[in-house]
Protein backbone atom coordinates (compact mmCIF):
# COMPACT_ATOMS: atom_id res chain seq x y z
CA UNK A 1 0.00 0.00 0.00
CA UNK A 2 2.66 2.27 1.05
CA UNK A 3 4.42 1.38 -2.34
CA UNK A 4 1.42 2.29 -4.36
CA UNK A 5 1.25 5.26 -3.18
CA UNK A 6 4.82 6.30 -3.78
CA UNK A 7 3.98 5.01 -7.48
CA UNK A 8 1.07 7.43 -7.39
CA UNK A 9 3.35 10.27 -6.17
CA UNK A 10 5.97 9.68 -8.93
CA UNK A 11 3.22 9.71 -11.63
CA UNK A 12 1.81 12.89 -10.26
CA UNK A 13 4.95 14.38 -11.56
CA UNK A 14 5.26 12.41 -14.58
CA UNK A 15 2.22 13.63 -16.10
CA UNK A 16 3.02 17.11 -16.04
CA UNK A 17 3.27 18.77 -19.22
CA UNK A 18 1.86 15.89 -20.57
CA UNK A 19 -0.83 16.17 -23.73
CA UNK A 20 -2.54 13.60 -21.21
CA UNK A 21 -3.62 16.18 -18.65
CA UNK A 22 -4.65 18.85 -21.39
CA UNK A 23 -6.68 16.36 -22.87
CA UNK A 24 -8.72 16.09 -19.84
CA UNK A 25 -10.48 19.51 -20.08
CA UNK A 26 -9.96 19.69 -24.04
CA UNK A 27 -12.25 16.32 -24.80
CA UNK A 28 -15.07 17.57 -22.80
CA UNK A 29 -14.70 20.91 -23.63
CA UNK A 30 -15.45 20.17 -26.67
CA UNK A 31 -18.38 18.20 -26.61
CA UNK A 32 -19.95 21.09 -24.53
CA UNK A 33 -19.24 24.03 -27.05
CA UNK A 34 -20.23 21.49 -30.06
CA UNK A 35 -23.78 20.94 -28.49
CA UNK A 36 -23.64 24.39 -27.08
CA UNK A 37 -23.41 25.35 -30.32
CA UNK A 38 -25.94 22.96 -31.79
CA UNK A 39 -28.79 23.96 -29.05
CA UNK A 40 -28.28 27.57 -29.08
CA UNK A 41 -28.73 27.60 -33.38
CA UNK A 42 -31.19 24.64 -33.53
CA UNK A 43 -32.45 23.88 -30.18
CA UNK A 44 -35.72 25.59 -30.41
CA UNK A 45 -36.96 23.47 -33.20
CA UNK A 46 -35.95 20.25 -31.37
CA UNK A 47 -37.71 21.38 -28.07
CA UNK A 48 -41.75 20.40 -28.27
CA UNK A 49 -44.37 21.78 -25.87
CA UNK A 50 -42.87 22.21 -22.40
CA UNK A 51 -39.97 19.93 -22.23
CA UNK A 52 -37.52 20.60 -19.83
CA UNK A 53 -34.97 22.27 -21.94
CA UNK A 54 -32.24 21.11 -18.63
CA UNK A 55 -33.34 17.50 -19.43
CA UNK A 56 -32.87 17.71 -23.56
CA UNK A 57 -29.74 19.55 -23.24
CA UNK A 58 -27.84 17.64 -20.66
CA UNK A 59 -29.15 13.83 -22.02
CA UNK A 60 -28.01 15.16 -25.56
CA UNK A 61 -24.34 16.56 -23.59
CA UNK A 62 -24.03 13.20 -21.60
CA UNK A 63 -24.75 10.67 -24.62
CA UNK A 64 -22.97 12.91 -27.31
CA UNK A 65 -19.85 12.11 -24.23
CA UNK A 66 -20.66 8.59 -23.45
CA UNK A 67 -21.18 7.21 -27.32
CA UNK A 68 -18.34 8.87 -28.92
CA UNK A 69 -16.46 10.75 -26.90
CA UNK A 70 -15.62 8.87 -23.84
CA UNK A 71 -14.35 5.47 -25.71
CA UNK A 72 -12.36 7.87 -27.97
CA UNK A 73 -11.37 9.98 -24.58
CA UNK A 74 -10.60 6.84 -22.57
CA UNK A 75 -8.44 4.90 -25.42
CA UNK A 76 -6.23 8.13 -26.17
CA UNK A 77 -5.68 8.82 -22.17
CA UNK A 78 -4.66 5.43 -21.17
CA UNK A 79 -2.62 5.07 -24.51
CA UNK A 80 -0.96 8.62 -23.58
CA UNK A 81 -0.92 7.46 -19.87
CA UNK A 82 1.21 3.74 -21.11
CA UNK A 83 3.05 5.41 -23.93
CA UNK A 84 5.27 7.89 -21.79
CA UNK A 85 7.05 4.87 -20.03
CA UNK A 86 7.38 3.41 -23.52
CA UNK A 87 8.61 5.48 -25.53
CA UNK A 88 12.30 5.70 -23.63
CA UNK A 89 12.02 2.37 -22.72
CA UNK A 90 11.32 3.78 -19.26
CA UNK A 91 9.81 0.25 -17.76
CA UNK A 92 13.25 -1.59 -17.27
CA UNK A 93 14.71 1.25 -15.32
CA UNK A 94 11.06 1.16 -13.52
CA UNK A 95 11.06 -2.72 -12.69
CA UNK A 96 14.74 -2.75 -11.48
CA UNK A 97 13.70 -0.35 -8.89
CA UNK A 98 12.77 -2.52 -5.50
CA UNK A 99 9.19 -1.86 -5.79
CA UNK A 100 6.41 -4.62 -7.21
CA UNK A 101 5.36 -4.34 -10.51
CA UNK A 102 1.99 -4.18 -9.32
CA UNK A 103 2.40 -1.20 -7.70
CA UNK A 104 3.41 0.95 -10.55
CA UNK A 105 0.69 -0.81 -13.15
CA UNK A 106 -1.82 0.40 -10.11
CA UNK A 107 -0.91 3.77 -9.84
CA UNK A 108 -1.19 4.16 -13.81
CA UNK A 109 -4.73 2.84 -13.95
CA UNK A 110 -5.18 5.43 -10.94
CA UNK A 111 -3.61 8.05 -13.04
CA UNK A 112 -6.16 6.74 -16.05
CA UNK A 113 -9.13 7.05 -13.62
CA UNK A 114 -7.83 10.40 -12.12
CA UNK A 115 -7.94 11.81 -15.68
CA UNK A 116 -11.38 10.43 -16.24
CA UNK A 117 -12.74 11.87 -13.11
CA UNK A 118 -11.33 15.66 -14.22
CA UNK A 119 -12.73 15.39 -17.35
CA UNK A 120 -16.14 13.94 -16.05
CA UNK A 121 -16.21 16.96 -13.59
CA UNK A 122 -15.25 19.43 -16.59
CA UNK A 123 -18.26 17.56 -18.62
CA UNK A 124 -20.53 18.66 -15.33
CA UNK A 125 -19.44 21.65 -14.83
CA UNK A 126 -19.57 22.55 -18.74
CA UNK A 127 -23.40 21.23 -18.52
CA UNK A 128 -24.36 23.89 -15.51
CA UNK A 129 -22.44 26.90 -17.12
CA UNK A 130 -23.88 25.59 -20.70
CA UNK A 131 -27.09 25.59 -19.51
CA UNK A 132 -26.99 28.19 -17.42
CA UNK A 133 -26.23 30.52 -20.47
CA UNK A 134 -28.77 29.16 -22.69
CA UNK A 135 -31.09 31.91 -21.34
CA UNK A 136 -29.58 34.75 -22.94
CA UNK A 137 -31.45 33.51 -25.97
CA UNK A 138 -35.38 34.16 -25.55
CA UNK A 139 -37.92 31.64 -26.34
CA UNK A 140 -36.28 28.56 -24.32
CA UNK A 141 -37.86 29.27 -21.55
CA UNK A 142 -35.22 28.05 -19.87
CA UNK A 143 -34.79 30.10 -17.08
CA UNK A 144 -38.40 28.59 -16.50
CA UNK A 145 -36.68 25.32 -15.30
CA UNK A 146 -34.11 24.53 -12.22
CA UNK A 147 -30.78 22.92 -13.66
CA UNK A 148 -32.55 19.50 -12.32
CA UNK A 149 -35.13 19.33 -14.26
CA UNK A 150 -38.86 21.23 -14.11
CA UNK A 151 -39.55 23.47 -11.36
CA UNK A 152 -42.96 22.82 -11.43
CA UNK A 153 -42.09 18.65 -10.30
CA UNK A 154 -40.24 17.69 -7.72
CA UNK A 155 -36.79 17.61 -8.70
CA UNK A 156 -36.20 13.67 -7.49
CA UNK A 157 -38.59 12.88 -10.88
CA UNK A 158 -36.02 15.04 -12.76
CA UNK A 159 -33.05 13.62 -11.28
CA UNK A 160 -34.67 9.83 -11.73
CA UNK A 161 -35.51 10.75 -15.64
CA UNK A 162 -31.64 11.62 -16.45
CA UNK A 163 -30.15 8.92 -14.16
CA UNK A 164 -29.40 6.38 -16.76
CA UNK A 165 -28.04 8.96 -19.05
CA UNK A 166 -25.63 8.99 -16.08
CA UNK A 167 -24.95 5.42 -15.96
CA UNK A 168 -24.55 5.21 -19.19
CA UNK A 169 -21.90 7.71 -19.54
CA UNK A 170 -20.02 7.33 -16.37
CA UNK A 171 -20.83 3.77 -15.31
CA UNK A 172 -18.87 2.08 -18.00
CA UNK A 173 -15.75 4.36 -17.94
CA UNK A 174 -13.88 2.99 -15.10
CA UNK A 175 -14.08 -0.29 -17.00
CA UNK A 176 -13.25 1.05 -20.48
CA UNK A 177 -10.01 2.55 -18.62
CA UNK A 178 -8.80 -0.64 -17.78
CA UNK A 179 -9.79 -2.77 -20.30
CA UNK A 180 -7.89 -0.22 -22.57
CA UNK A 181 -4.76 -0.49 -20.39
CA UNK A 182 -4.71 -4.02 -20.13
CA UNK A 183 -4.11 -4.23 -23.84
CA UNK A 184 -1.53 -1.80 -23.91
CA UNK A 185 0.76 -3.61 -21.14
CA UNK A 186 0.00 -7.49 -23.34
CA UNK A 187 3.46 -8.64 -24.05
CA UNK A 188 4.37 -11.30 -26.08
CA UNK A 189 6.79 -12.82 -23.81
CA UNK A 190 4.76 -11.94 -20.97
CA UNK A 191 3.27 -15.12 -19.03
CA UNK A 192 0.16 -12.84 -17.87
CA UNK A 193 -0.68 -12.25 -21.58
CA UNK A 194 -3.41 -15.09 -21.22
CA UNK A 195 -4.73 -13.32 -18.18
CA UNK A 196 -4.57 -10.50 -19.42
CA UNK A 197 -6.88 -12.28 -21.89
CA UNK A 198 -9.98 -13.84 -19.62
CA UNK A 199 -9.51 -10.17 -18.22
CA UNK A 200 -10.42 -8.22 -21.41
CA UNK A 201 -13.26 -10.87 -22.30
CA UNK A 202 -14.97 -10.79 -18.96
CA UNK A 203 -14.52 -6.91 -18.83
CA UNK A 204 -15.89 -6.89 -22.32
CA UNK A 205 -18.58 -8.75 -20.56
CA UNK A 206 -19.44 -6.56 -17.91
CA UNK A 207 -19.17 -3.30 -20.14
CA UNK A 208 -21.84 -4.92 -22.60
CA UNK A 209 -24.08 -5.85 -18.92
CA UNK A 210 -24.04 -2.25 -17.84
CA UNK A 211 -25.02 -0.64 -21.71
CA UNK A 212 -27.59 -3.40 -21.38
CA UNK A 213 -28.48 -2.20 -17.89
CA UNK A 214 -28.43 1.38 -18.56
CA UNK A 215 -30.82 0.31 -21.19
CA UNK A 216 -33.46 -1.31 -19.48
CA UNK A 217 -33.27 1.49 -16.96
CA UNK A 218 -34.08 3.74 -19.95
CA UNK A 219 -37.04 1.59 -20.79
CA UNK A 220 -38.23 1.32 -17.56
CA UNK A 221 -37.98 4.49 -16.95
CA UNK A 222 -39.65 5.70 -20.17
CA UNK A 223 -42.86 3.40 -19.73
CA UNK A 224 -42.76 4.99 -15.55
CA UNK A 225 -42.96 8.13 -16.85
CA UNK A 226 -45.11 7.32 -20.27
CA UNK A 227 -47.06 10.16 -19.67
CA UNK A 228 -44.47 13.01 -19.52
CA UNK A 229 -42.75 11.01 -22.11
CA UNK A 230 -45.57 11.30 -25.03
CA UNK A 231 -46.19 15.16 -23.61
CA UNK A 232 -42.55 15.56 -24.07
CA UNK A 233 -43.27 14.29 -27.86
CA UNK A 234 -39.91 12.53 -28.44
CA UNK A 235 -38.91 9.23 -27.27
CA UNK A 236 -35.99 9.21 -24.83
CA UNK A 237 -33.77 6.64 -26.22
CA UNK A 238 -34.53 5.28 -29.72
CA UNK A 239 -32.81 2.03 -29.62
CA UNK A 240 -32.39 1.89 -33.75
CA UNK A 241 -30.81 4.87 -33.41
CA UNK A 242 -28.64 4.87 -29.87
CA UNK A 243 -27.67 0.95 -31.35
CA UNK A 244 -26.38 2.41 -34.52
CA UNK A 245 -24.46 5.25 -33.17
CA UNK A 246 -23.00 2.45 -30.67
CA UNK A 247 -22.28 0.42 -33.39
CA UNK A 248 -19.99 2.88 -35.49
CA UNK A 249 -18.97 4.03 -32.29
CA UNK A 250 -17.23 0.82 -31.43
CA UNK A 251 -16.05 0.54 -34.72
CA UNK A 252 -14.34 3.69 -34.70
CA UNK A 253 -13.00 3.01 -31.16
CA UNK A 254 -11.45 -0.23 -32.29
CA UNK A 255 -9.63 1.55 -35.64
CA UNK A 256 -8.59 4.50 -32.99
CA UNK A 257 -7.12 1.99 -30.25
CA UNK A 258 -5.33 -0.30 -32.66
CA UNK A 259 -3.84 3.09 -34.39
CA UNK A 260 -2.88 3.95 -31.03
CA UNK A 261 -1.27 0.55 -30.07
CA UNK A 262 0.43 1.31 -33.35
CA UNK A 263 1.49 4.70 -31.70
CA UNK A 264 2.83 2.67 -29.05
CA UNK A 265 4.52 -0.07 -30.49
CA UNK A 266 5.79 0.86 -33.55
CA UNK A 267 8.25 3.21 -32.79
CA UNK A 268 11.30 2.89 -33.25
CA UNK A 269 12.40 2.88 -29.91
CA UNK A 270 9.08 0.18 -29.01
CA UNK A 271 9.05 -1.59 -25.97
CA UNK A 272 11.26 -4.76 -26.66
CA UNK A 273 9.24 -8.33 -26.39
CA UNK A 274 12.41 -9.53 -24.43
CA UNK A 275 12.86 -7.13 -21.69
CA UNK A 276 8.80 -7.00 -20.66
CA UNK B 1 40.72 -13.71 -1.74
CA UNK B 2 38.00 -11.19 -2.50
CA UNK B 3 34.70 -12.89 -2.36
CA UNK B 4 32.11 -12.94 -5.82
CA UNK B 5 29.34 -10.20 -5.75
CA UNK B 6 27.72 -11.72 -8.63
CA UNK B 7 27.59 -15.29 -9.07
CA UNK B 8 25.49 -17.63 -12.29
CA UNK B 9 25.04 -21.21 -12.02
CA UNK B 10 24.56 -22.33 -15.36
CA UNK B 11 22.08 -19.14 -16.91
CA UNK B 12 20.50 -20.09 -19.94
CA UNK B 13 17.74 -18.16 -22.01
CA UNK B 14 16.25 -19.63 -24.48
CA UNK B 15 13.68 -17.50 -27.33
CA UNK B 16 11.47 -19.98 -29.15
CA UNK B 17 14.30 -22.00 -30.53
CA UNK B 18 17.24 -19.45 -30.17
CA UNK B 19 19.31 -19.99 -27.45
CA UNK B 20 20.94 -16.78 -26.23
CA UNK B 21 22.64 -17.25 -23.44
CA UNK B 22 24.21 -20.94 -22.83
CA UNK B 23 25.45 -22.07 -19.80
CA UNK B 24 26.88 -19.31 -18.47
CA UNK B 25 28.83 -19.05 -15.13
CA UNK B 26 29.97 -15.48 -14.37
CA UNK B 27 31.73 -14.54 -11.28
CA UNK B 28 32.58 -10.98 -10.46
CA UNK B 29 34.79 -9.90 -7.38
CA UNK B 30 33.86 -7.52 -4.99
CA UNK B 31 35.39 -4.12 -5.82
CA UNK B 32 35.82 -4.88 -9.66
CA UNK B 33 35.43 -3.39 -12.80
CA UNK B 34 34.10 -6.25 -14.80
CA UNK B 35 33.94 -5.62 -18.58
CA UNK B 36 31.45 -8.22 -20.44
CA UNK B 37 32.25 -8.58 -23.40
CA UNK B 38 31.16 -9.84 -26.76
CA UNK B 39 30.00 -8.75 -30.46
CA UNK B 40 26.19 -7.59 -31.13
CA UNK B 41 23.89 -10.18 -30.60
CA UNK B 42 26.04 -12.35 -28.25
CA UNK B 43 23.55 -12.63 -25.12
CA UNK B 44 25.31 -9.37 -23.49
CA UNK B 45 22.21 -7.85 -23.06
CA UNK B 46 19.52 -10.84 -22.54
CA UNK B 47 22.14 -11.62 -19.85
CA UNK B 48 22.34 -8.23 -18.27
CA UNK B 49 18.17 -8.54 -18.27
CA UNK B 50 18.71 -11.64 -16.32
CA UNK B 51 21.01 -10.60 -14.09
CA UNK B 52 18.36 -7.69 -13.22
CA UNK B 53 15.02 -9.91 -13.45
CA UNK B 54 13.59 -8.47 -16.37
CA UNK B 55 13.71 -11.43 -17.65
CA UNK B 56 12.91 -14.88 -16.24
CA UNK B 57 16.55 -17.15 -17.37
CA UNK B 58 15.36 -20.60 -18.87
CA UNK B 59 17.45 -22.52 -16.70
CA UNK B 60 20.08 -21.64 -14.21
CA UNK B 61 19.98 -19.30 -11.09
CA UNK B 62 21.37 -15.75 -10.45
CA UNK B 63 22.94 -14.60 -7.10
CA UNK B 64 23.50 -11.38 -6.45
CA UNK B 65 25.35 -11.03 -2.86
CA UNK B 66 25.02 -14.00 -2.13
CA UNK B 67 21.27 -14.02 -2.20
CA UNK B 68 19.21 -16.00 -5.06
CA UNK B 69 17.86 -12.99 -7.27
CA UNK B 70 14.43 -15.28 -7.72
CA UNK B 71 13.93 -15.69 -4.29
CA UNK B 72 14.97 -12.10 -3.22
CA UNK B 73 14.19 -9.90 -5.70
CA UNK B 74 13.80 -6.86 -3.88
CA UNK B 75 16.42 -6.60 -1.39
CA UNK B 76 18.99 -7.68 -4.08
CA UNK B 77 17.62 -4.96 -6.61
CA UNK B 78 17.64 -2.45 -3.52
CA UNK B 79 21.29 -2.62 -4.00
CA UNK B 80 21.75 -2.44 -7.63
CA UNK B 81 21.89 0.84 -10.17
CA UNK B 82 21.74 -0.12 -13.51
CA UNK B 83 21.88 1.62 -17.05
CA UNK B 84 20.33 -0.88 -19.69
CA UNK B 85 21.01 0.00 -23.37
CA UNK B 86 19.89 3.58 -23.73
CA UNK B 87 18.88 5.59 -21.09
CA UNK B 88 15.39 6.03 -19.37
CA UNK B 89 14.05 9.28 -19.40
CA UNK B 90 10.83 11.58 -19.64
CA UNK B 91 11.82 14.03 -22.19
CA UNK B 92 9.07 16.27 -21.11
CA UNK B 93 10.35 16.76 -17.58
CA UNK B 94 13.90 18.42 -16.18
CA UNK B 95 16.67 16.48 -15.30
CA UNK B 96 16.07 17.42 -11.91
CA UNK B 97 12.31 15.80 -12.00
CA UNK B 98 13.51 12.94 -13.27
CA UNK B 99 15.14 11.88 -10.37
CA UNK B 100 12.29 12.60 -8.58
CA UNK B 101 10.01 10.40 -10.05
CA UNK B 102 12.37 7.71 -9.41
CA UNK B 103 13.35 9.01 -6.09
CA UNK B 104 9.63 9.51 -5.14
CA UNK B 105 9.09 5.51 -5.91
CA UNK B 106 11.60 4.46 -3.31
CA UNK B 107 12.65 5.55 0.16
CA UNK B 108 15.91 7.27 -0.98
CA UNK B 109 16.63 11.00 0.67
CA UNK B 110 15.62 13.91 -1.42
CA UNK B 111 19.44 15.56 -1.04
CA UNK B 112 20.35 12.23 -2.98
CA UNK B 113 19.18 14.35 -5.91
CA UNK B 114 21.63 17.04 -5.43
CA UNK B 115 24.51 14.33 -4.70
CA UNK B 116 24.20 12.54 -8.08
CA UNK B 117 23.52 15.45 -9.93
CA UNK B 118 27.03 16.83 -8.78
CA UNK B 119 28.68 13.88 -9.34
CA UNK B 120 27.69 13.33 -13.13
CA UNK B 121 28.35 17.03 -13.53
CA UNK B 122 24.84 17.94 -14.32
CA UNK B 123 23.90 20.31 -11.84
CA UNK B 124 24.12 23.34 -14.30
CA UNK B 125 21.23 22.51 -16.41
CA UNK B 126 19.39 20.15 -13.88
CA UNK B 127 16.21 22.45 -14.66
CA UNK B 128 16.30 22.03 -17.66
CA UNK B 129 13.84 20.26 -20.01
CA UNK B 130 15.58 16.88 -21.08
CA UNK B 131 15.03 17.43 -24.52
CA UNK B 132 16.65 19.83 -24.71
CA UNK B 133 19.79 17.74 -23.27
CA UNK B 134 22.77 16.50 -25.55
CA UNK B 135 23.63 12.54 -25.83
CA UNK B 136 26.21 12.58 -23.41
CA UNK B 137 24.15 14.74 -21.19
CA UNK B 138 20.96 12.06 -21.00
CA UNK B 139 23.66 9.58 -20.88
CA UNK B 140 24.84 11.12 -17.50
CA UNK B 141 21.47 11.44 -16.42
CA UNK B 142 21.04 7.73 -17.04
CA UNK B 143 24.02 7.55 -15.03
CA UNK B 144 22.62 9.58 -12.06
CA UNK B 145 19.70 7.48 -12.02
CA UNK B 146 21.22 4.06 -11.57
CA UNK B 147 23.42 6.14 -8.57
CA UNK B 148 20.30 7.63 -6.68
CA UNK B 149 19.93 4.74 -4.88
CA UNK B 150 23.78 4.14 -3.31
CA UNK B 151 24.21 1.02 -5.35
CA UNK B 152 26.47 -1.24 -4.32
CA UNK B 153 26.54 -3.00 -7.64
CA UNK B 154 26.34 -0.93 -10.94
CA UNK B 155 25.16 -2.62 -14.09
CA UNK B 156 26.01 -0.88 -17.28
CA UNK B 157 24.71 -1.93 -20.58
CA UNK B 158 26.44 -0.55 -23.23
CA UNK B 159 27.52 2.49 -21.29
CA UNK B 160 29.04 4.72 -23.87
CA UNK B 161 26.88 3.60 -26.93
CA UNK B 162 26.31 6.29 -29.05
CA UNK B 163 28.60 8.71 -27.73
CA UNK B 164 31.38 10.87 -29.51
CA UNK B 165 35.13 10.75 -28.06
CA UNK B 166 34.89 13.34 -25.90
CA UNK B 167 31.83 12.16 -24.42
CA UNK B 168 33.49 8.81 -24.23
CA UNK B 169 36.04 9.87 -22.14
CA UNK B 170 33.90 11.82 -19.61
CA UNK B 171 31.65 8.61 -18.45
CA UNK B 172 35.06 6.76 -18.36
CA UNK B 173 36.28 8.60 -15.88
CA UNK B 174 33.38 8.61 -14.23
CA UNK B 175 33.64 4.87 -14.21
CA UNK B 176 36.83 4.46 -12.92
CA UNK B 177 36.32 6.95 -10.50
CA UNK B 178 33.12 5.16 -8.57
CA UNK B 179 35.20 2.06 -7.06
CA UNK B 180 37.64 4.17 -5.88
CA UNK B 181 35.39 6.58 -4.24
CA UNK B 182 32.61 4.59 -3.23
CA UNK B 183 33.78 1.11 -3.35
CA UNK B 184 30.72 0.16 -5.97
CA UNK B 185 31.45 -2.57 -7.92
CA UNK B 186 30.84 -2.14 -11.92
CA UNK B 187 29.44 -4.46 -14.66
CA UNK B 188 29.90 -3.15 -17.88
CA UNK B 189 29.31 -4.70 -20.97
CA UNK B 190 30.16 -3.44 -24.19
CA UNK B 191 31.69 -4.35 -27.76
CA UNK B 192 34.11 -1.67 -27.52
CA UNK B 193 36.98 -3.88 -26.78
CA UNK B 194 39.53 -0.92 -26.46
CA UNK B 195 37.48 1.17 -24.11
CA UNK B 196 36.76 -1.72 -21.58
CA UNK B 197 40.80 -2.33 -21.87
CA UNK B 198 41.18 0.95 -20.36
CA UNK B 199 39.13 0.68 -17.39
CA UNK B 200 38.33 -3.35 -16.53
CA UNK B 201 39.73 -5.04 -13.90
CA UNK B 202 38.26 -8.37 -14.93
CA UNK B 203 37.30 -9.55 -18.29
CA UNK B 204 34.42 -11.84 -19.57
CA UNK B 205 34.17 -12.82 -23.02
CA UNK B 206 30.76 -14.19 -24.23
CA UNK B 207 29.96 -15.32 -27.68
CA UNK B 208 26.59 -17.12 -29.35
CA UNK B 209 25.93 -17.57 -25.50
CA UNK B 210 28.78 -18.99 -24.69
CA UNK B 211 31.17 -17.84 -22.18
CA UNK B 212 34.89 -17.50 -23.87
CA UNK B 213 36.89 -16.62 -21.30
CA UNK B 214 37.07 -14.88 -17.46
CA UNK B 215 39.59 -13.90 -15.13
CA UNK B 216 41.89 -10.79 -14.85
CA UNK B 217 42.72 -8.51 -17.54
CA UNK B 218 46.53 -9.54 -16.60
CA UNK B 219 45.41 -13.25 -17.39
CA UNK B 220 43.69 -12.95 -20.15
CA UNK B 221 46.98 -11.06 -21.90
CA UNK B 222 49.37 -13.60 -20.32
CA UNK B 223 47.26 -16.28 -21.82
CA UNK B 224 47.94 -15.56 -25.30
CA UNK B 225 51.60 -14.81 -26.77
CA UNK B 226 53.65 -11.39 -27.75
CA UNK B 227 54.94 -11.04 -30.74
CA UNK B 228 58.20 -9.61 -31.99
CA UNK B 229 58.35 -8.56 -35.85
CA UNK B 230 61.80 -7.94 -37.31
CA UNK B 231 62.12 -6.74 -40.49
CA UNK B 232 65.31 -8.43 -42.49
CA UNK B 233 67.52 -7.89 -45.50
CA UNK B 234 68.20 -11.55 -46.00
CA UNK B 235 64.57 -13.77 -45.57
CA UNK B 236 66.05 -16.90 -45.36
CA UNK B 237 68.60 -17.03 -43.62
CA UNK B 238 67.00 -15.05 -40.55
CA UNK B 239 64.96 -18.09 -40.80
CA UNK B 240 67.54 -20.47 -40.86
CA UNK B 241 68.98 -18.60 -37.57
CA UNK B 242 65.77 -18.54 -35.76
CA UNK B 243 65.10 -22.25 -37.07
CA UNK B 244 68.39 -23.25 -34.92
CA UNK B 245 67.35 -21.00 -31.94
CA UNK B 246 63.73 -23.18 -32.00
CA UNK B 247 62.18 -19.91 -32.40
CA UNK B 248 58.31 -19.82 -33.96
CA UNK B 249 57.48 -17.76 -36.21
CA UNK B 250 55.63 -16.45 -39.15
CA UNK B 251 56.76 -15.36 -42.26
CA UNK B 252 54.07 -12.17 -42.93
CA UNK B 253 55.18 -10.34 -46.27
CA UNK B 254 58.16 -9.29 -47.96
CA UNK B 255 61.38 -9.63 -45.09
CA UNK B 256 59.06 -9.65 -42.71
CA UNK B 257 58.73 -12.23 -39.71
CA UNK B 258 56.42 -12.05 -36.70
CA UNK B 259 57.93 -14.38 -34.05
CA UNK B 260 55.89 -15.61 -30.69
CA UNK B 261 57.97 -14.19 -27.63
CA UNK B 262 57.21 -14.32 -24.14
CA UNK B 263 58.88 -11.30 -22.97
CA UNK B 264 60.57 -8.33 -24.26
CA UNK B 265 63.24 -9.52 -23.42
CA UNK B 266 63.21 -11.97 -25.56
CA UNK B 267 63.07 -9.24 -28.45
CA UNK B 268 66.59 -8.35 -27.61
CA UNK B 269 67.97 -11.92 -27.63
CA UNK B 270 66.25 -12.15 -31.21
CA UNK B 271 68.08 -9.17 -31.95
CA UNK B 272 71.58 -10.37 -30.62
CA UNK B 273 71.00 -13.58 -32.49
CA UNK B 274 70.03 -12.26 -35.77
CA UNK B 275 72.96 -9.66 -35.42
CA UNK B 276 75.59 -12.13 -34.96
CA UNK B 277 74.82 -14.02 -37.61
CA UNK B 278 75.40 -11.32 -40.00
CA UNK B 279 71.86 -10.22 -40.92
CA UNK B 280 71.00 -6.64 -40.83
CA UNK B 281 67.46 -5.93 -38.88
CA UNK B 282 66.11 -2.92 -40.31
CA UNK B 283 63.20 -2.64 -38.07
CA UNK B 284 62.51 -4.33 -34.55
CA UNK B 285 58.66 -4.49 -33.27
CA UNK B 286 57.75 -5.77 -30.00
CA UNK B 287 53.88 -6.21 -30.40
CA UNK B 288 51.78 -7.04 -27.18
CA UNK B 289 48.11 -8.20 -28.81
CA UNK B 290 45.50 -5.87 -27.66
CA UNK B 291 42.56 -7.09 -26.81
CA UNK B 292 40.88 -6.70 -30.13
CA UNK B 293 43.54 -9.32 -31.22
CA UNK B 294 42.69 -11.58 -28.22
CA UNK B 295 39.45 -11.45 -28.96
CA UNK B 296 39.71 -11.90 -32.66
CA UNK B 297 41.55 -15.08 -32.11
CA UNK B 298 39.49 -16.35 -29.63
CA UNK B 299 35.85 -16.01 -31.77
CA UNK B 300 37.38 -16.57 -35.07
CA UNK B 301 38.75 -20.10 -33.51
CA UNK B 302 35.45 -20.72 -32.58
CA UNK B 303 34.29 -20.38 -36.16
CA UNK B 304 36.35 -21.82 -37.56
CA UNK B 305 36.25 -25.18 -35.66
Amino acid sequence: MNQLIQAIRSEQLKQKRTLALRLAFIAPLAIIVLQFYLLYQNGLTYLEGDQSPWVYWTRQTLQFWALLMAPLFITLETALVAQLDHKQQCWKQLFVLPISRWAIYGAKIIASLAFLALSTLTLLAGILVGGSICPLKAGFGIQRFNSVGRCTKPARDCVYWLLPDYCSAFLDSPVLVQLCHSSWYRHRHDRSRYICYQFRFSQLLSVGLIRAGSEQLCQRSISAHAITAIRSGRRCHPSGWRMAVFTTGCIVTTQFHTRCRSLITNNKKGPDVRAL
Amino acid sequence: MSTDIVTTTNLTRRFDDVTAVNNLNLMVPDGSIYGFLGPNGAGKTTTIRMLLGLIHPSEGEVCIFGKPLSAERKSVLARIGSLVESPAYYEHLTGRENLEVFRRLTDWPKSRIADVLKLVRLTDVQNRLVRTYSMGMKQRLGLAMALLGKPDLLILDEPTNGLDPAGITEIRELITRLPQEQGITVFLSSHLLSEVEQIATHIGIIQNGYLRFQGELSALHSETNEQVVVKVNRLNEAKQVLDQSGWKYVSNGAQKLSITAHSASDAAVINKQLVQAGIDVYHLLWERPSLEDIFLTLTNGENKS
